[in-house]
């Protein structure tokens, strides 16, 4: 991000307001770690008012432990990658901790140096408790899907229930990879035991080793205590490792030696450990490439991959798309205490026909963005959606070829064929929405 | 690679990682030495990490331009540890071996805090090493601005 040092948003119009209309809470820091912004909804979440925080040093309003081991705006620092959906814990005005999921970047000046700090987050307590209420809602423990190919991978994992083999799932992002990760454990034989995810991106590769396997006290300098490692803590259960192929190549040394005997050491110590850990490896990248680009061991890929599961980008099951969008309404009626009527059937025509680079988890953005904009009990209509969803309509293969003259009879029979949906019609001509408004004005035709 | 910026090296500082903190510091420090809070941290890193004379040497560059820079720090805005790091110096020094390292890291801190206790210290600390320039100079300087806010304050008296 690249904003005017000590003048963060005031340089967008009506900046506080937009960010103050968030769901989720935000506050800046600057520089000093000392809290110079902080929006309505993270008022709402900490039960601290703006005033009470704003030139206070963030360690100190939020009292986390993450503050002093595992700041995410240092990590950010650090590893010159932001943070996203890291789970973490913050105490509220009252004294109560509350469990959190936040994304983390850095702020720089004109110099391109930083110069502070930016935290989004949301309370995912409800959260929790709303997926839990969901669940007896979706298709196969969590997941929502009932189209052929989602129906296959349920069976799969039904089939392979009784079984710890390592399992390595592939998706684009937004995909569902770690809901899938979760129905797997949930009907695993480990169901009871630990379950444990990281992902790979969030840590440095010497953070990441002491994350997994634990080091001893001066292991390195920050080393001040011994610390258990992640394969430790899920001894006979499950560990979710995401974005795998993003691991450095000796790092995959090691989780290869304990994927083949069992054993690892923590840092800085002699002493050999097993440990009986079932893998879930995913990943969004393309492993074969990965593999020829040198970038990925090929035995560490045929290790995991024992189970493969490809979970299939959301343009190529668009008939679980209104499923989908059902079932975020429901979720965010739940999460907002709020009820809607339903999605109009214009809007939903849109939603089925965008492609979705960000798959599910951007479905489930523009649901949240356009049901917050809709007002109770009203029906979601078209112009609730994010603007890029019909800002740029494409033509159809159907009559890309062919240029429509609005006077002639044809752009009738279009408008017929599509029972007068305009915003069908002006997808498939490739043209504005209100261009076929004003058309049909003019021509004098009613076409409500 | 860690991104070698101020605001890391905040972060170290603020958690009391004084190693990480110190390392980053000087770094910054290299090429904007004209940095005061940075300076003022690094004094206090350099005392946690015991390089007091690399400690003493920012801490009189300091003082040479205005000792208010350390006088007038307020503990709870700038996070200052001081308070905590006396305390656990204070007890460790009648142990210390060395005790003129001891004696000078008191001094400095103390000046964050109170400069009368900072100037008993580096009376001290003169006493086991009368010779040392840094030590006189500091002395003087901080003397001069005890007789200087002296004169002030009697004459706030007299005028009321």
């Amino acid at each position: 991000m690249n904003l005017i040092e000590n003048n963060t948003f005031s340089c967008l119009p009506h900046g506080g307001d937009i960010l103050d209309s968030m769901g989720e809470g935000l506050f800046t820091v600057n520089k000093d770690f000392k809290i110079n912004f902080f929006n309505k909804a993270a008022e709402q979440i900490t039960g601290l008012s703006r005033d009470e925080v704003i030139g206070k040093y963030c360690k100190n309003v939020f009292r986390s432990d993450f503050c002093f081991n595992e700041c995410p705006i240092a990590r950010v620092l650090e590893s010159g990658q932001n943070i996203y959906d890291l789970e973490s814990r913050i105490q509220c005005k009252d004294g109560k901790m509350v469990n959190i999921r936040l994304n983390a970047a850095i702020l720089k000046n004109s110099n391109n140096e930083p110069s502070g700090g930016v935290i989004s987050f949301r309370d995912i307590s409800r959260l929790k408790k709303v997926n839990e209420s969901l669940k007896p809602n979706t298709h196969f423990f969590g997941v929502v899907g009932s189209s052929k190919t989602m129906q296959e991978i349920y069976k799969l994992i039904e089939d392979v229930a009784h079984a710890d083999a390592p399992v390595f799932i592939q998706g684009e992002t937004g995909t569902g990879k770690e809901m899938i990760a979760n129905a797997i454990q949930i009907t695993s034989r480990r169901k009871d035991k630990k379950y444990v995810k990281v992902n790979c991106t969030i840590f440095p590769s010497q953070m990441l080793a002491s994350e997994l396997f634990g080091h001893v006290r001066g292991a390195f300098t920050d080393a001040i205590k011994d610390r258990i490692g992640r394969f430790e803590y899920a001894d006979q259960g499950t560990l979710f490792l995401d974005e795998i192929a993003e691991m450095h190549l000796h790092m995959q040394v090691l989780l290869l030696r304990i994927l083949q005997e069992g054993s690892f050491e923590r840092l800085g110590e002699s002493l050999t450990r097993k440990v009986n850990v079932r893998i879930i490896a995913a990943t969004n990248m393309d492993i074969k490439n990965a593999i020829a680009e040198g970038k990925f061991r090929e035995d560490l890929f045929y290790r995991l991959n024992v189970i493969p599961i490809k979970v299939p980008p959301l343009r190529e099951r668009i008939e679980d798309i209104p499923i989908l969008s059902s079932h975020f309404i429901l979720k965010f009626s739940r999460l907002y205490k709020k009820e809607i009527k339903m999605i109009s059937r214009e809007a939903s025509d849109l939603l089925i026909n965008y492609p979705y680079p960000g798959n599910v988890r951007e479905l489930e953005n523009i649901i949240e963005y356009a049901f917050i904009r809709t007002k109770e009990n009203s029906v979601l209509e078209v112009d609730m959606l994010p603007s890029f969803i019909y800002e740029q309509p494409q033509k159809s293969k159907e009559i890309a070829h062919m240029e429509i003259d609005l006077n002639s009879v044809k752009f009738i029979e279009l408008l017929e064929k599509y029972n007068w949906n305009k915003t069908k019609v002006a997808r498939v001509l490739g043209i504005n929405r209100t261009t076929i408004w004003r058309k049909l004005k003019a021509l004098g035709i009613d076409s409500r | 690679m860690k991104s070698m910026s101020e605001m890391l090296g905040n972060h170290y500082f603020m958690v009391r990682n004084y190693l990480q903190a110190q390392g980053i510091f000087e770094d910054v420090l290299s090429s904007d030495p004209s940095n005061i809070p940075l300076r003022k941290k690094l004094v206090i890193c350099y005392c946690v990490t015991n390089e007091i004379t690399k400690a003493l040497s920012v801490f009189n560059s300091l003082i040479s331009e205005d000792p208010d820079i350390i006088i007038n720090t307020d503990s709870e805005s700038e996070d200052c540890p001081c308070q905590g790091l006396i305390f656990e110096l204070e007890g460790k020094l009648l142990l210390d071996q060395d005790k003129l390292s001891a004696l000078l890291a008191l001094g400095m801190l103390w000046l964050y805090c109170n400069v009368n206790s900072s100037i008993e210290y580096f009376y001290e600390a003169q006493k086991l090493s009368p010779s040392d320039e840094n030590i006189t100079y500091t002395v003087s300087k901080l003397r001069n601005k005890i007789s200087i806010r002296d004169l002030e304050n009697s004459n706030t008296y007299r005028s009321q």
